[in-house]
């Protein structure tokens, strides 16, 4: 996988990552907050409530326990008196009252005549039962017992009271029980819900919900939550797709009477749609992140792959043999040092390849290889070698009449023609000298036939001249050479300039015989004839008498096989 | 002046009349020959709620006095209903001292008045709402006087404080006359009782009204025994 995509996959998977967990870190902040500030609008909601109905509380039942103390509205209950109602209405003296009724001990409700200002005459003995009960309870327990009920009022919607049940006694002689009903507001909050506090609150009394604030909606799927947990706990109720939070408080804990409860419900739609928006906001960021990130990763990538490419096709072209090629500084450090390092690698290469060529140009490949391996012995050594010697007949009368570059472009011309034949045949060119060409089979290597070889590349060479001579306009012959035996090789030379050549007698004869060839003719000495086998026909010529040998020595004509 | 002696014997006959037919049915109704005494006891029972002061928080300057002991009435009833006739009208007194009333339980005859003297240095204030009389003397202090009350039927009446709720009384208003009020151990002794068939009656603190049938036999003790 391109390192472009690996950085682009790895810096994408981050960025989904960080997104998604930054996403989940803020939801879940959120939601916690909002949580906190919901428990917290909650209290305040029910507090200021449940405190101005523990007022109001308080108030009727300082109301109701001045009544079952009274020791007037005692007497009267007592002996039944006929302006019992009367009495109780003078006692009770303030009006803050809907309708107040008196039982009798056995709990029954004392009907009021019909001027009494027991307030709302119309309720029926099925309305008052139920209070009669919890009164008959309440009386024992001696104190004042709340409870909250509905009556429909006038357009026949419910309207909630708070219902005060009180024992009428006098130091334990219980004579019967006073029930009062206060009208109960609905309004929960000044300003009703706002923004600010976007708190909907209802009675339930009787398994009744009774709001303005809550709608019919609502008000239907609470009804079915109303059994959950009171009080402390956020309990969850989804409303037509969205969620509201809601919490019950009991309104008269601990009352004869059954429990009435506050209900708080707090709509989640709003802080839905803001979770909804806040994950859009960051997918967005995530998004553009995740676009400038792989734009980054591209650009970073090509900052690291464009030098590594032009570091590959240095790479290929030195490779091929190219050590001119340089690396241009790179942008990034590490790059730029690469870049260094490479070049200075670079120009160590060429360097190395100019000097291998610059050898391989002054000497034979065969021996620059050798010396390089280190093959080749440099100290001398005892060989058999092949000496070849070809220089050109009538050269001289060459020369004549032509300007130097000509001279050299001509002799260059041969000498690479005839370059090409010798190391064809696995022959070292030893030195060229002047006209001469100077050959060696056998040395720094030997391959066995070494001689025969150096016949056959004689050969070749008289062929290949004869060849070329049919081309140009300047035909050149040459004569050959051969010489073999045993003689020293080894770099001979200053300490830092040597040669590697073959010192011996036989070097000497051979460039007498090569000098003794006529132009197209291969001379060697009996050795050379001895070793070349029978694959080359030769006649002997009339022994040479040499300078520096004591006998004349025999020489052979290697006669050129009829084309 | 012979006019004046016989007007003078007119007026003497006349107010003797009546007088001797008074002594005439007295002395047949229940001479003294005639008469036997009925002595018992009552036993009270629990008293249910004697006025318990504490439960709540007075003002007053001076500690509240503790209330009378309980005591019951024993009265005896005739089956004929005929009773002799009252010679005078009784005038008794429920005084409220010691932010008490005093005596806290009481029987008088049909037709008796009785006067609330407030003897404390506070208000106090005298009501029943008793069906058998009704009435309302409001508040009074000690230097003011109250009007005396008759009680015209027989029953019972409670009267109350409405200042002082602790405070109570119970009057009870019988055609009898044979009644009194035993003491704090429930005994009672009634002297003077014609011989005859009767019905005793006790009337408890704890507003129990026990009876039983009695034979009273001339110039004999008769004991009884009332109540649970």
């Amino acid at each position: 996988m391109a390192f472009s995509v690996r950085l682009l996959l790895a810096i994408l998977t981050v960025v989904l990552i960080t997104t998604s967990a930054t996403l989940l870190i803020a939801q879940r902040q959120n939601r916690l907050t909002y949580r906190a500030v919901v428990d917290e609008l909650f209290t305040l909601q029910s507090t200021a409530f449940l405190r101005e109905q523990e007022f109001r509380h308080a108030a009727a039942a300082a109301q109701a326990a001045r009544l079952a103390t009274s020791v007037r509205l005692f007497a009267a209950l007592e002996e039944r008196d006929p302006d019992l109602y009367k009495i109780a209405a003078d006692e009770l003296r303030t009006g803050d009252y809907a309708f107040f009724r008196l039982l009798d001990r056995d709990g029954v409700v004392l009907q009021p005549p019909e001027d009494s200002r027991s307030g709302m005459p119309e309720l029926s003995e099925a309305t008052l039962t139920p209070l009669s009960a919890a009164a008959t309870a309440g009386a024992q327990r001696n104190d004042v017992q709340i409870g909250f009920m509905t009556l429909g009022d006038h357009e026949q919607k419910l309207a909630p009271y708070r219902v005060l049940a009180v024992s009428i006694n006098s130091f334990g002689s219980h004579v019967g029980s006073l029930v009062m009903a206060q009208s109960v507001g609905t309004t929960f909050s000044p300003a009703g819900p706002t923004r600010a506090n976007p708190v909907r609150s209802a009675l339930v009394i009787d398994s009744r919900l009774i709001s303005e604030e809550i709608d019919a909606e609502t008000a239907q799927a609470l009804q079915e939550q109303l059994d959950l947990p009171e009080d402390d706990s956020t309990a969850v109720v989804a409303v037509a797709g969205s969620t509201s939070l809601f919490r019950k408080y009991v309104l008269n804990k601990g009352s004869a009477f059954p429990p009435a409860y506050l209900l708080s419900v707090i709509s989640m739609a709003s802080f839905d749609a803001d979770q909804r928006d806040l994950a859009w906001r960051i997918a967005l960021i995530g998004l553009v992140a995740s676009l400038l990130a792989g734009l980054l990763a591209l650009f970073l990538s090509r900052l690291l792959a464009e030098p590594v490419a032009r570091l590959v096709t240095a790479t290929r072209a030195i490779r091929a043999g190219d050590f001119a090629l340089r690396l241009p500084p790179s942008s990034t450090r590490e790059m730029n040092t690469l870049a260094e390092s490479f070049n200075e690698m670079a120009a160590g290469l060429e360097l190395k390849e100019r000097y291998h060529s610059v050898l391989q140009q002054v000497t034979d490949p065969q021996v620059a290889e050798g010396l390089i391996s280190g093959q080749v012995k440099l100290g001398g050594e005892l060989r058999d070698v092949t000496v070849m010697f070809c220089d050109i007949r009538g050269y001289t009368a060459l020369s004549v009449g032509r300007n130097p570059e000509e001279i050299i472009e001509l002799l260059n011309h041969h000498m690479g023609a005839m370059t090409r034949i010798v190391q064809a045949h696995r022959g070292v060119i030893n030195q060229f000298a002047g006209d001469a060409i100077m050959a060696l089979f056998g040395a720094p290597k030997t391959y066995g036939d070494d001689a025969e070889r150096a016949v056959r590349c004689a050969l070749a060479m008289l062929q290949e001249r004869d060849r070329i001579n049919v081309e140009v306009a300047e035909p050149i012959r040459v004569g050959i050479g051969l010489a073999s035996g045993v003689m020293v090789a080894g770099c001979i030379g200053a300490e830092n300039r040597n040669d590697y050549t073959v010192v011996g007698e036989r070097v000497n004869l051979a460039a007498r015989l090569c000098s003794m060839a006529k132009a197209g003719e291969v001379l060697v000495d009996d050795n050379t004839r001895d070793r070349m086998g029978p694959a080359f026909p030769s006649e002997p010529m009339a022994p040479l008498t040499l300078k520096g040998f004591a006998q004349p020595m025999p020489a052979f004509l290697v006669r050129r096989a009829m084309a | 002046m012979r006019v004046r002696t016989m007007r003078f014997r007119f007026v003497i006959w006349m107010l003797m009349l009546p007088a001797s037919m008074l002594f005439m049915f007295a002395q047949a109704v229940g001479a003294d020959q005639d008469a036997g005494t009925v002595e018992g006891t009552v036993r009270m029972g629990t008293s249910t709620s004697p006025p318990a002061v504490a439960q709540y928080r007075t003002r007053t300057r001076a500690p509240i006095q503790p209330a009378d002991g309980a005591r019951a009435i024993v009265w005896l009833s005739r089956k004929d209903g005929l009773y002799p006739a009252i010679s005078k009208l009784p005038q008794a007194q429920v005084t409220q001292s010691g932010y008490q009333f005093r005596p806290g339980m009481m029987a008088i005859r049909v037709g008796s008045s009785v006067t609330f003297p407030n003897q404390d240095d506070e208000f106090h204030s005298v009501f029943s709402y008793s069906l058998t009389k009704r009435f309302d003397l409001g508040r009074f202090r000690k230097d003011e006087t109250s009007p005396p009350v008759v009680f015209d039927k027989a029953g019972v009446v409670k009267i109350y404080c409405e200042i002082h709720r602790h405070m109570r009384s119970i009057l009870l208003v019988l055609e009898s006359p044979w009644f009194t009020i035993t003491d704090e151990a429930g005994h009672f002794r009634l002297p003077a009782i014609p011989a005859g068939d009767y019905v005793v009656h006790g009337y408890l603190p704890n507003d129990d009204q026990p009876t039983s049938p009695l034979k009273v036999v001339a110039g004999a003790t008769t004991q009884v025994g009332l109540g649970n």
